[in-house]
């Protein structure tokens, strides 16, 4: 093995290698733990940046294939032809970098193959799955006689070869279907697409930015292995590119401002909304200015400004893609999503190992023309073409930043990535001194603290304690720290709730302990009251009013009982009466079968009564609409 | 799509009855074992819709209590949406999800206009979640009704066909035109839903819920894609021909110009 090449081509394998390190660990920890634990899409947003940029890009970035060999084989471009393997190799593998991602996306990736048996015509979706399985397999057909022509299969590869022609059709019907449908897969979500990127022609658009980007594609492709290897770029074939694309680019951005001003949503355009800033950019990189570079004659002058309109276009309409499938969308949906870094690194690393599949087949087949081959062959080892080089034999130095990357995601790896995603963790606000009194009683719970405004001093039951809001939701709670102490086992257990081990951690939830404190429960207990009060007797000790329909309105208030319950300069736990309450009663049924239902279940079932005598709804409810209590309710009287 | 069938099941929400008990929020979640709430960070709050609430109460200003779930779409967009039929719209008129059949794409939550399904990011083995009217209860003979409507202490809404809830709507707004506002929420929106509501104050939607039925806006363009796949295929051949022609006849007319050239030469 000799020194592997330039500098720069090991530093930007080493750097590949690197991200597809730190992805490979994300994916397990995603197919192990959820996609709740890895992305931050919420219900809001389903689709986030693997549809947005690995999908929606991806296919984008693989349109050079299908423009390329239309210009050769349709409009007989034969001056084109030696971009013509290289293009087909970036859409064969942007393909599959597309399908790599979308496994990680779709939440139940083994089933992705139900498409082709389970046929949705009038779906969008449903039509892309098709395109994409179909144009892939006709890439990889379109590109086998590559790889195979240097081997024994000599026939297999002559056969392949000459039905190069049927495929490049086939690819360029099925590339012109999908690309729009891309667009199509937006039409049905208005709802989530600013007006200035919705409209009925988004198919249409899509079909024209891709072949758009199918020539941007091809220029910075070739430009960047020619730096890498350096080789000396097919400039003069791509100066041949820049007029299209120009005609194209102007197309494009006649053809989508006539559409906004014809759908009367002009108005957007001036507007000085971020959308319409966003608007202005992305047509000013992916049209404007490239236009205005070509037109310029600049780049026929200088290699440099070749390669910048390329970036310009590919980036330019990227950003399209990514604006209509969730960013315009932002203010509409009102939506807090950004990808989390488990996300970008994901995205990074299918895109990187579908760069180091493609220069891995470079230097090793005929893809470039035989003038820039040799520079190949030298820049990196002396292959022998027609003996197959194991994969082992190129793990090299920069191989070894797999192994960083993947160890430096698993230092990373939040606790949601091992144990799956946990429920939202909210900072506890306050604390705030008080004093309080402990109460002990018989029943639960036995012991508990009441804020004393009257107290002075502590001593007796009267002791120092805080006041939390647990969930920030303005409510405070009277948290006892002297007891939580004790119970962690005194000076040592600090650390359990003062995070002093991790900086970034002010302090623990109560819900990193108390799970149960978001649920939603009864704050108040009917039947408590109802035992406590005296039983059936007792009704008229809250619901003062019989004939009335009882209600949260004619009810007692609770504060006319518990004195101390109201809190003074903080928010009421119970608010006083007339003010909005908002404290959940017992439905009528509840309240009504705890009376008496209970008591003869709890007695049949000591007494092993197979039927229960309450049981049965017939037993009260002597009318079949009884069972739904409204209007009469006509109980039969003991 | 498939026309609605004569008897859509419905149900009617009457805002100016509910007292907000959440108790269809309780019987849902006894029927179809939802699980417990809990604050995702992926959910509004634990009040809001999610993978283990598939009803809700939205509490609106002054006491009005909205209740917020799948609103069974005369012609469901997230049905149109699913590559693989996993949502699908019954005769009946609920729509009801197979998740064996699920490649969990998430298109459905990106193509329902009102937001509503919901899905289990916690799970490895995620699904979509949402109301399915209790189809599967009530088919099987389980229940006659849906477990919210049959937990409703007071009525505030009721189980029953289409039509026949839209006139009770109808009544209800006549008998009481100031009471009430009038519109029924559901009639048109989204090209009509199964869940209708009417209110005395204004149910705040999603923004932009057309008028129109969604599924006949990428129908527009999926209608096109045999004839645009076949006028694509056939014109590529006749443009590769086309222009195959023209440079035979360039390459015949410089040969035979070479030819005259030649002869010309000859004669001289």
């Amino acid at each position: 093995m000799n020194d592997q090449g330039s500098t720069r081509l090991r530093v930007a394998k080493g750097a590949l290698w690197f991200f597809v390190g730190v992805a490979a660990v994300v994916a397990v920890a995603r197919f192990l733990a959820g996609l709740g634990a890895v992305t931050n899409l919420t219900d809001r947003t389903p689709w986030g940046l693997w549809i947005g940029f690995d999908v929606m890009g991806g296919v984008a970035l693989a349109a050079g294939g299908f423009v390329i060999a239309a210009t050769v084989y349709v409009f007989r471009g034969e001056r084109f032809r030696p971009l013509l393997r290289p293009a087909v190799l970036t859409a064969f593998l942007g393909y599959m970098a597309v399908a790599v991602g979308l496994l990680f996306d779709i939440g139940r990736p083994w089933n992705i193959w139900r498409p082709m048996f389970f046929w949705q015509h009038h779906s969008a979706l449903f039509e892309v799955a098709w395109c994409v399985m179909l144009y892939l397999t006709v890439l990889a057909l379109e590109f086998a006689p590559v790889p195979l022509e240097s081997s024994r299969f000599h026939r297999l590869t002559k056969a392949l070869k000459s039905a190069t022609l049927p495929l490049v059709i086939l690819g360029i019907m099925l590339s012109t279907l999908h690309q729009s449908s891309l667009g199509t897969l937006f039409l049905i979500a208005p709802a989530r697409v600013h007006p200035l990127w919705y409209t009925p022609i988004l198919p249409v658009l899509f079909l024209i930015t891709a072949v758009g980007l199918g020539m941007g594609m091809v220029i910075v492709e070739s430009k960047v292995t020619a730096w890498l290897y350096r080789r000396k770029a097919e400039d003069e074939i791509l100066n041949n590119l820049t007029k299209p694309l120009a005609v194209t680019l102007l197309l494009y951005g006649a053809v989508r401002l006539i559409d906004l001003l014809v759908r009367g949503q002009g108005g957007f355009l001036f507007d000085g909304s971020w959308e319409s800033t966003l608007f202005w950019f992305e047509m000013l990189i992916s049209a404007g200015l490239p236009t205005l570079l070509i037109l310029g004659g600049f780049t026929a002058r200088s290699g440099r400004a070749l390669f910048f309109v390329g970036l310009l276009v590919v980036f330019g309409f990227v950003l399209h893609r990514i604006n209509v499938g969730g960013v315009s969308g932002i203010g509409l949906t009102d939506t807090g999503y950004f990808p989390s870094w488990e996300e970008v690194a994901t995205s990074l690393g299918v895109v990187s190992a579908a760069t180091l599949a493609f220069l891995f087949i470079i230097e090793r087949f005929h893809v470039y023309e035989p003038g820039t081959e040799e520079v190949l062959a030298e820049a990196e080892v002396t292959v022998d073409r027609v003996r197959y080089l194991p994969p082992m034999a190129t793990l090299r130095s920069s191989t070894m930043l797999f192994v960083i990357g993947a160890s430096l995601a698993f230092a990373l790896l939040p606790d949601g990535l091992v144990f799956g995603a946990r429920p939202e963790k909210t900072p506890v606000a306050g604390p705030r001194r008080v004093l309080a009194e402990l109460v002990s009683q018989d029943r639960p719970p036995h012991r508990f603290m009441k804020l004393d405004l009257d107290a002075e001093r502590v001593g007796g039951d009267i002791h120092e304690a805080l006041l939390l809001d647990g969930n920030r939701n303005g409510e405070f709670a009277v948290f006892d720290h002297d007891a939580h102490a004790k119970r962690r086992g005194g000076a040592a257990a600090c650390a359990d709730c003062h995070h002093l081990n991790r900086p970034s951690d002010r302090e623990t939830s109560c819900f990193e302990c108390h799970r149960d404190q978001y649920l939603e429960t009864d704050i108040f207990r009917h039947q408590r009251h109802v035992e406590s009060l005296g039983g059936n007797g007792a009704c008229a000790e809250c619901h003062t009013d019989l004939n009335a329909t009882r209600t949260r309105k004619n009810v007692t208030h609770c504060t006319e009982c518990h004195r101390d319950m109201v809190g003074i300069g903080l928010k009421a736990l119970i608010p006083p009466p007339g003010k909005d309450s908002d404290f959940h009663a017992p439905s009528y049924t509840d309240a009504m079968h705890g009376l008496c239902k209970k008591c003869h279940d709890e007695e049949d079932e000591k007494a092993g009564v197979t039927i229960p005598t309450l049981g049965l709804c017939g037993t009260c409810h002597t009318e079949p609409a009884d069972l739904r209590p409204r209007r009469s309710r006509t109980v039969k009287e003991d | 799509m498939k026309p609605a069938a004569k008897h859509h099941w419905a149900i009617l929400t009457d805002v100016t009855k509910c007292i907000g008990c959440e108790s269809c929020v309780e019987g849902c979640r006894g029927a179809n074992h939802t699980g417990r709430d809990q604050p995702w960070t992926w959910q509004n709050g634990v009040r809001d819709l999610s993978a283990s609430r598939w009803t809700t109460i939205d509490r609106l200003p002054g006491n009005h209590y909205v209740r917020r779930q799948c609103r069974h779409c005369v012609s469901p967009a997230c049905a149109s949406a699913c590559p693989v039929g996993a949502l699908k719209k019954t005769p009946e008129g609920p729509v009801v999800y197979d998740a064996s059949i699920c490649m969990g794409c998430r298109y459905c939550m990106m193509a329902c206009p009102f937001q509503i399904p919901r899905y289990s990011w916690d799970s490895a083995i995620p699904a979509v979640r949402k109301c399915v009217l209790c189809h599967d209860r009530i088919e099987s003979g389980e229940a006659r009704e849906p477990a919210c409507t049959s937990a409703c202490p007071v009525d505030a809404t009721i189980f029953g066909t289409r039509e026949e809830l839209l006139k009770v709507a109808k009544q209800r707004i006549a008998a009481n035109p100031n009471v009430y506002r009038s519109h029924i929420w559901g009639e048109h929106e989204a090209g009509g839903t199964g869940i209708l509501t009417i209110s005395d104050v204004d149910i705040p939607l999603p923004n932009t819920v057309p008028t129109d039925p969604l599924p006949e806006r990428t129908w527009a363009a999926l209608r096109t894609v045999p004839f645009v796949f076949l006028g694509v295929g056939a014109g590529m051949v006749g443009l590769r021909w086309l222009l195959g022609r023209r440079d035979q006849l360039r390459l015949a007319e410089e040969k035979a110009r070479a030819a005259e050239a030649s002869a010309e030469k000859s004669e001289e």
